[in-house]
């Protein structure tokens, strides 16, 4: 092993007298001398009283010795024990200590076979005496299977029961027709739902359910409107329409009809001033006369 | 099942088809005006065909939501402005379909459909109240 130098330059700074030492064990013993350690170290201690022969020690324990030790040791403990409960119960109760192992509640001899008796002299009777005071008839047939069929009669019981019943023959029905029928039940209810459902969506108010302005030029045609320019004969469209279709399409549509009405009989300057109607009262009838005798001209 | 389904159908359907041929006549005779107004108004804005396709589509929506203002239950101001308002908002998608020279004529002759209507309702009660009371000729 090669000497690192700084080491051993640290080590000699620090103490000189270590740094000169060669590299050798300064702890040398002869050669055997932990061979014959105990012995010699034995013979010491015999030699000054420590310890004794053990040969001598031997004969001292007596035959038999460990086999009985391990049960001596268990009596003593036990022993210890059993007198320590007793000092603490004595000194817990001193009266359970003197009562101890003494049953105190004693029964004299036989006193539970006599005791049901004691109780209640009625319940002496037996079963059959018990019965017997309840009901005789019980008590006579008591063993007794009153209930007796002559031999066979339930061989025979059901056919006297068809015979009676005098059963006829069930009308036999094909399980294809039964399914049949029911599936049309089943169809006329569903119908019978969606048709009561239509009619409660659909509303009841005339012309509720119409959206004629989506009406397309084909619809219009298919209702019987010419539109050709040439031959519009909207006068022959109107002459279906009744009095109440106008006043509901007006009113569909926003109008009061009276005030419509009014302002349908024609310009204004035709009115009667107010001035009029101060001179004479029938001023207005004359009014109207004269409207419905010029419309009457048209 | 298919069958089944089936029967469901034609039953349905017959009830469905037998509902709308027996109609309310009432319907058919609105319709039939809301095809004279149609008529009327493609008529006077001399609506070409594709001018039709794309402005009846629109004028439904309008439709839709002036009606949604005549039946609630408002004042005639309340009720007049907000029909007013809807006007102006669909002004700009009639113009755009129409030019706003004839906007302007179709919300004329909107009007104007009504108040022939009114003429027509109007002489139609009389003529019927002249028929019942025949010296009024006389005067």
């Amino acid at each position: 092993m090669e000497k690192i130098t700084d080491i051993q330059d640290e080590l000699k700074q620090m103490s000189p007298l270590l740094s000169g030492l060669t590299q050798s064990n300064l702890y040398t013993i002869p050669q055997g001398y932990f061979e014959q350690l105990p012995e010699k170290l034995l013979a010491v201690a015999r030699n000054s009283g420590i310890v004794e022969d053990s040969n001598q020690q031997q004969s001292d324990i007596p035959e038999g010795y460990f086999n009985t030790l391990a049960d001596t040791i268990l009596n003593r403990i036990k022993l210890q024990e059993g007198q320590s409960e007793h000092e603490s119960e004595e000194a817990l109760s001193p009266l359970l200590q003197s009562i101890r192992k003494i049953n105190p509640y004693q029964i004299p001899v036989g006193y539970f076979e006599t005791l049901s008796l004691e109780i209640n002299p009625g319940l002496s009777d037996t079963a059959a005496e018990e019965l017997k005071k309840f009901s005789t008839v019980l008590s006579v047939i008591q063993h007794k299977n009153v209930f007796e069929v002559p031999d066979g009669y339930f061989n025979s019981l059901s056919d006297v029961i068809i015979s009676k019943l005098n059963i006829q023959p069930a009308k036999i029905v094909s399980i294809g027709r039964r399914r049949n029928i029911f599936k049309y039940a089943v169809a006329a209810a569903i119908t019978g739902i969606i048709i009561f459902t239509g009619i409660k969506i659909i509303p009841s108010r005339p012309g509720g359910d119409i959206k004629p302005t989506t009406a397309s030029l084909t619809e219009i045609q298919k209702l019987g409107v010419d539109l050709s320019k040439d031959s519009v004969k909207m006068e022959a469209e109107y002459a279906n329409i009744s009095d109440a279709d106008i006043v509901k399409y007006l009113q569909s549509n926003g109008e009061d009809v009276n005030a419509a009405l009014v302002a349908s009989m024609g310009d204004e300057k035709n009115l009667p001033s107010s001035e009029d109607y101060l001179l004479d009262d029938k001023t207005l009838d004359n009014f109207l006369n004269n409207i419905e005798d010029k419309d009457l001209k048209n | 099942m298919k069958r089944f389904l089936l029967i469901i159908t034609i039953l349905t359907t017959g009830f469905f088809a037998k509902a709308q041929d027996a109609g309310d006549p009432d319907n058919k005779k609105q319709e039939k005006l809301q095809a004279l107004y149609v008529a009327y108004i493609t008529q006077e804005l001399n609506l070409t065909t594709d001018e039709a396709q794309k402005f009846w589509p629109v004028h439904a929506d309008f439709d839709r939501e002036v009606k949604a203002v005549n039946e609630q239950d408002l004042g005639v101001i309340e009720r007049e402005q907000l029909v007013l308002n809807i006007k102006k908002k669909y002004q700009d998608k009639f113009t755009r379909i129409l030019g706003s020279g004839r906007t302007d004529t179709f919300f004329k002759k909107d009007i104007i459909f009504r108040q022939k209507l009114a003429e027509r309702l109007r002489k139609m009660r009389q003529n019927r109240q002249n028929q019942g009371r025949p010296g009024l000729r006389r005067g």
